[in-house]
């Protein structure tokens, strides 16, 4: 790969983030949006979130689902949910969460990595 | 948190604190997932300058990823921008979700908004809503804020040339996961939301695996969010078939003209 197509790479894929961004902002700011859309919208970052949190979870980069580390991500999750609904505190999920990861990889060694 | 919304004055100061107070324990799962980008750059050999150029100029994590694999597997430039461009396309939906909130704010402020709107930075601000109105100030802090932990976190492994072991010997790559459960579970008001929340999921997973796997998130989340607005519009439309209630209401309320 060249140095033109990394920085092409680049800079074409800042400036589409940034337009998908900016745009629904811009336009969408000073219009009355009818009923439907502004209930459809309610529903939009639960489940965005819930889609982005699934997949990184369950799917490897790759595209595999349920490879080794998405069995221990998916094991971690249950009393990383549960401290999540209880404390509602960030720190106390990421230290259990990582914790655990660390802790089982620790343990159970080799069979855990992919 | 109600005497913020009723009152717009409050101090600059006050409203940067806020702002930061809101990112801050985003960013502990956000160096994580920057320290991986930079890790995952200099495996595919990047250099050091361009990864953290990528991070400073893309600015959106996991398509950062995504494109540094499709360069690597030698794909052409279309289809890796149209990938990133697929992936991308939540933060559509995203801002458009966000777009009622923030007339106050100018132009330019809506486009330096919109430049930090990465995952967590919508996932902080979409969970505040409720309680209070978006402030430029402190909105764009939070942001800010998020920017400069992912850079951070960038720098700290192409620098030092940090390999993936020792990531995962202390399970930092659960961290990401880590942060969006939390925000999932602060996003959830009632269980209409739940349920689409978890049909999200649960197709975004199934769909990884369809042809369509680039499409995975914004079919997963258009197709949850059409489902729950049909059924929350039904149940809106229910009062109207009982008019027994509604009168009983119109006699209390009357007789004081």
């Amino acid at each position: 790969m060249t140095g033109a197509k990394i920085w092409l790479c680049i800079l074409g894929s800042a400036l589409l983030t940034f337009l998908l961004r900016y745009l629904p902002l811009e336009l969408l700011a000073h219009r009355q949006l009818p009923r439907p859309a502004i209930v459809w919208l309610r529903f939009v970052p639960s489940g965005v979130v819930a889609a982005i949190c699934m997949e990184w979870m369950c799917v490897a980069k790759d595209g595999v689902a349920l490879s080794g580390d998405q069995k221990l991500f998916l094991a971690v999750s249950l009393p990383s949910f549960l401290v999540a609904y209880f404390s509602r505190n960030f720190l106390a999920t990421v230290l259990c969460g990582c914790g655990l990861t660390a802790l089982a990889r620790f343990t159970l060694g080799a069979s855990s990595h992919l | 948190m109600s005497e913020v919304s009723t009152n717009p004055e409050v101090s600059t100061k006050q409203q940067v604190k806020n702002g930061l107070r809101a990112a801050s324990s985003m960013m502990l799962g956000y160096l994580p997932l920057g320290f991986t980008v930079g890790v995952i750059a200099l495996r595919y050999g990047v250099h050091p300058h361009t990864a953290l150029s990528m991070s400073a100029l893309i600015y959106a994590g996991s398509s950062q990823l995504m494109a540094m694999e499709l360069l690597y597997s030698g794909q052409p430039l279309f289809s890796i921008l149209l990938t990133v461009f697929i992936c991308n396309l939540r933060h559509l939906l995203m801002s458009a979700s966000l777009a009622p909130h923030v007339r106050s704010f100018s132009r330019p402020q809506r486009s330096m908004f919109a430049f930090g709107l990465c995952d967590e930075a919508f996932a902080i601000h979409a969970s505040q809503l409720p309680q209070r109105p978006l402030s430029f100030i402190e909105g764009i802090t939070t942001n800010l804020a998020l920017y400069g932990a992912l850079l951070l976190g960038t720098a700290v492994a192409v620098y030092s040339g940090a390999s993936e072991v020792l990531l995962r010997q202390m399970g930092l790559d659960y961290a990401p996961i880590a942060m969006f459960v939390v925000m999932l579970v602060m996003l959830i008001e009632d269980r209409l939301q739940l349920a689409s929340a978890a049909l999200c999921g649960i197709l975004a997973v199934g769909l990884r695996q369809s042809p369509a796997a680039t499409w995975s998130l914004v079919l997963a989340t258009a197709i949850g969010a059409t489902l729950a607005t049909w059924q929350q519009l039904q149940r809106e439309q229910r009062p109207k078939r009982r008019p027994l209630h509604s009168l009983c209401l119109d006699e209390v309320s009357r007789p004081q003209p």
